[in-house]
């Protein structure tokens, strides 16, 4: 007898494996987003080990002097001069092997990093187009194009789950209370926070990115503080229907105290017609973040960002990769993300269709 | 007495999924139609055959699950499909087989011959519509009326239903009438057309005892005063069936297990169902210790249909034939049908 | 203060339970509907008393007035009144009582609901849904919780290996049983049934009305048996109570009510049953 915790659960999941299209799509952004966790040693210009005369270094853990590899600079002009700074693992890679001593260098995969300025190394001005070694190009810094959309995935993806995740978290406690208690609580509360959402996000966030600087944390708190409106109206009417059930009756008439009705038997009750929203809600905080980067009260450079390309790309659309790359990115990830949504609808859809002749 | 309806071999089936969970199948309704080589055959209805006469009121009696109810939405078509399907079998509508009928041709059926209502007038009603569109919409359907004649007859339906205030309760939305006037107003318009048969499933279940009864008189008025009308009721409750019904049918697990004339079938039951059904009913004009006689077990769910006669593992009266043979339905006396093994003298008793 | 028969469990004095809906919270004056006017019955140990009546005539209303179980909404519900439970060494006015001082008494009356199906939480186990009122209302550890619990479901007809399982696995029937379960696992003196049959088969119906009263015997149980079927009541009844309108019509022994009712209504009430024999 296998009997699964939570067979309702259970069904849906076997409904939502079911729905090919969703469950792939869920398969691929997972795969994608756990690579995204360990992307340095993917993508990125710190080289995974270096073994050098003996001695194994992990740049990607620790940061190291070029003097300590007695690196020379590759530079034309500059050819043979003592490297300072940061030790540049490609050019390490090339003066190794000329070298042979048997030294060698571990690079990641794609070599190069999203905030490292590239203009030494390659011709001409930036930014560049798309070439065989940089596959989209280099933005208007020199920065690898490539390199950073793929650290933008991340940031952007870990952004709007947080967001979600909190936003629904204040929602839920907030929209619980209102339809559990009713009465004048719930009549103020809802006053109170219709008031709250009449806030422009626009504006609040432009007179905050005055003040403060805005960084990923501060960025996070505003969207949460001003997001978390909308989910309570559904929680509200999730409880309230909720409530007028039985089993909550009969919860209070054998003795349970309010918050444990709450917690233990609506919540799980109520939460489940929100779940299928999570997935849309995760694309509106992608798209958020992107048209924040892309008006500058986003993330503070030089974080690697799809909306801060896409506003490169704006300003001078003969380079066209700076727009289309950012663009074609965010396009894929938001797709996957609403067949997952639509998968996830439809599988905790409690009704079968029907057609009457 | 010309048959107005023969139901022959109706059979009934729902294709759905099934999802183990547990150790129990359960079926879960997909959309998937391509899949149907997939699907399980749910017998909702299995070999139903029984005749209505013109004038005759028929009960067809049975719990949730014996498919009573699928036999009503057969005979007029409004089988969901998916996930349902009218497998085989003929349902002869004055000489005419409704189930070969194209949707055009139904619609003339539908409401016109054969008029039907419902168990919870509440949900059958519009809520956003007056009384008088709909039921105008109804006397609409069949001829070019001028305004008045339709407010005529409208009145006059309502007045055959036992309506007086015809004025108030044609102005009103249905939910500012009661439970009562609602199931009478559903009455007047399924007449509205005239039809020839009334389909009434469980008309009076969620009303109240007395209002049930001013229903169930006026039903039994209607009959009377209509020529060549019949009627056939569906309902759970036997009660009901001994006051108003001629013949009765005895459902359980799609198939028909006893059928008889009211009087033989109180006076005379004979299949074990019928008789523990009828015990069922506390008898209050018996001054009785505090238990009734009860079935054990529990109705089948369709999907899990025991082997043999499907009566059999909740039966006082089993034989091992039981377990594996499923009886025929055979005459044993004149027009009383039974499907039991206890009567049948062609197979071996234990 | 006039002297009380400690043999009764459940005294109901002058009981009336109105509905004030106001326009808006803020408007002092509201509309009082009053569904239930000066309704008064008493319960003695193992007595079943029957209520009676057609929908609206405020039955449901006055199980839910007893055990304080209104929604906390807009509309509020004005209970007058006495209602005395016999704690067992005292009497305790339920009517005064706030709803966080009524948890201690909730124990010791409890109550089934008309529909098995949304009656017990979905998510949870039988077993969890039986041995909750344990966790709120004694002291017990888990293994005399579970000892508890399969008891219980021994007496109510459900095999204890179905502890894990989940009510979606259960029939109308078996579900009503384990919402009886559930009531039976504190130590209650009275339960109130409302409408506890009307959503089942009828085979189911004898079945669950017959447990009903075993388990009354078993376990020395009053009960209060809201209903609107009048056969029904009187065949597992004490006496009887017909309801109209808010106010009982009609009260005394089954038997005599049935056979000798005084009351229009009540009679106009036994003459509406479609009874399998002949009514006289």
């Amino acid at each position: 007898m296998n009997k699964s915790r939570f067979p309702l659960l259970k069904r849906r999941w076997t409904k939502f494996k079911n729905l090919k299209r969703g469950y792939y799509s869920l398969l691929i952004l997972v795969f994608l987003y756990f690579i995204s966790l360990i992307l340095p040693l993917f993508i990125g210009n710190s080289a995974i080990i270096v073994k050098y005369e003996g001695t194994y270094y992990f740049p990607i853990f620790k940061y190291f002097n070029a003097s300590e590899f007695n690196q020379t600079s590759r530079i034309k002009k500059e050819f043979g001069k003592v490297l300072e700074g940061e030790a540049n693992y490609r050019w390490l890679k090339q003066q190794f092997n000329e070298q042979g001593k048997g030294n060698f260098v571990l690079l990641p995969l794609y070599p190069f990093g999203p905030n490292e300025n590239l203009l030494d190394e390659i011709e001409g001005n930036p930014p560049h187009s798309p070439s065989s070694t940089h596959i989209l190009g280099t933005d208007d810094r020199g920065r690898d194009v490539f390199a950073r959309l793929a650290y933008g995935f991340n940031i952007s993806i870990s952004f709007a789950m947080i967001v979600t995740f909190f936003t629904y978290l204040v929602g839920f406690i907030v929209g619980a209370f209102l339809g559990f208690y009713g009465g004048k609580i719930d009549f103020f509360g809802l006053r109170l926070i219709e008031i709250w959402s009449t806030l422009p996000l626009i504006y609040v966030l432009i007179i905050v990115s005055s003040i403060i600087k805005p960084n990923f944390l501060w960025l996070t708190l505003i969207l949460i503080v001003f997001g978390w409106v909308g989910i309570t109206y559904y929680i509200r009417g999730e409880v309230l229907r909720e409530k007028a059930k039985d089993y909550v009756m009969a919860a209070l008439a054998i003795g349970a105290p309010d918050f444990k009705v709450i917690f233990k038997h609506i919540m799980p009750n109520a939460l489940v017609p929100v779940i299928s929203f999570a997935p849309f809600a995760v694309v509106g905080y992608i798209t958020a973040l992107v048209s924040l980067d892309f008006l500058g009260f986003g993330l503070p450079p030089p974080t690697p960002s799809w909306g801060e390309l896409m506003s490169q790309g704006i300003k001078n659309t003969d380079y066209w990769w700076l727009v289309t790359s950012p663009l074609a990115a965010q396009f894929s990830t938001l797709l996957l993300i609403v067949f997952i949504g639509e998968a996830v609808r439809e599988a905790f859809d409690p009704k079968p269709y029907i057609r009457y002749k | 007495m010309m048959k107005l309806l023969e139901v022959k071999n109706l059979n009934v089936f729902f294709f759905v999924d099934s999802n183990k969970i547990g150790d129990k199948n359960i079926p879960s309704k997909r959309n998937n139609i391509k899949k149907l080589k997939n699907k399980i055959p749910v017998k909702a209805v299995e070999d139903v055959s029984f005749d209505i006469n013109t004038g005759e009121i028929l009960g067809i009696a049975g719990e949730s699950g014996s498919g009573k109810s699928v036999i009503s939405h057969s005979i007029i078509n409004l089988i969901p499909s998916p996930p349902g399907k009218i497998m085989g079998g003929e349902i002869l509508f004055k000489g005419v087989d409704i189930l070969k009928l194209t949707s055009e041709e139904i619609k003339n059926i539908r409401g016109k011959e054969i008029g039907i209502i419902f168990q919870d007038p509440m949900v059958s009603l519009n809520p956003v519509l007056k009384i008088k569109s709909q039921i105008n919409e109804a006397i609409m359907l069949d001829k070019n009326l001028t305004k008045t004649e339709i407010e005529y007859i409208a009145a006059e339906k309502l007045n055959e239903a036992g309506i007086t205030d015809f004025e108030t309760v044609l102005n009103s939305y249905p939910h500012q009438l009661s439970g009562g006037l609602r199931q009478r107003v559903m009455i007047a318009m399924a007449l509205s057309r005239n039809p020839s048969l009334l389909i009434a499933d469980e008309p009076t279940t969620a009303l109240d005892v007395t209002i049930q009864k001013q229903i169930l008189d006026l039903l039994i008025n209607v009959k009377e005063n209509r020529k060549c009308f019949s009627i056939l009721l569906i309902t759970h409750n036997l009660g009901i069936i001994k006051k108003i019904c001629d013949r009765v049918l005895i459902m359980y697990g799609g198939k028909i297990q006893e059928s008889a004339g009211v009087e033989e079938l109180f006076g005379n039951s004979m299949h074990p169902y019928t008789i523990g059904l009828i015990n069922c009913f506390p008898n209050p004009n018996i001054i009785s210790s505090n238990r009734i006689m009860e079935i054990p077990g529990n109705v089948p769910d369709a999907i899990d249909y025991p082997k043999g006669c499907k009566f059999h593992p909740r039966c006082n009266k089993v034989m091992d034939l039981c377990k594996n043979t499923e009886p025929e339905l055979l005459e044993i006396k004149i027009n009383h049908f039974v499907r039991c093994h206890l009567y049948n003298k062609n197979s071996g008793t234990d | 203060m006039e002297p009380i028969n400690t043999n009764n469990i459940l005294i109901v004095k002058n009981l009336g339970v109105s509905y004030i809906t106001r326009k808006n919270i803020f408007s002092l004056k509201g509309n009082k509907f009053s569904a239930v006017q000066d309704v008064s019955f008493s319960i003695s140990k193992g007595e079943t008393l029957g209520l009676v009546g057609e929908s609206g005539c405020g039955k449901s209303t006055i199980a839910k007035g007893i055990l304080k179980l209104f929604n906390k909404n807009l509309n509020e519900a004005e209970i007058l009144g006495e209602i005395l439970l016999n704690t067992g060494d005292k009497f305790v006015n339920l009517q005064k009582l706030k709803n966080s001082e009524m948890r201690k008494y909730r124990n010791l009356i409890q109550i089934i609901f008309q529909d098995p199906y949304s009656t017990l939480n979905p998510r949870f186990t039988i077993g969890k849904i039986i041995e909750e009122p344990l966790l709120y209302n004694t002291f017990y550890d888990k293994k005399k919780r579970i000892e508890k619990v399969k008891y219980i479901m021994d007496s109510i007809g459900i095999s204890p290996d179905k502890i894990n399982s989940y009510p979606y696995e259960f029939s109308g029937g078996q579900r009503q049983r384990i919402s009886i379960g559930r009531a039976l696992a504190t130590e209650l003196k009275i339960i109130i049934a409302d409408e506890p049959l009307s959503s089942l088969d009828v085979s189911i119906q004898a079945q669950i009305l017959n447990l009903l009263s075993d388990l009354q015997k078993e376990f020395n149980l009053s009960m209060l048996f809201i209903s609107h079927d009048l056969s029904v009541v009187k065949q597992i009844c004490n006496n009887i109570a017909v309801m109209y309108n808010g106010q009982i019509v009609e009260y005394g022994p089954s038997n005599e009510v049935y056979f000798h009712p005084k009351k229009e209504y009540t009679k106009l009430l036994i003459s509406s049953i479609p009874g399998i024999e002949e009514n006289k």
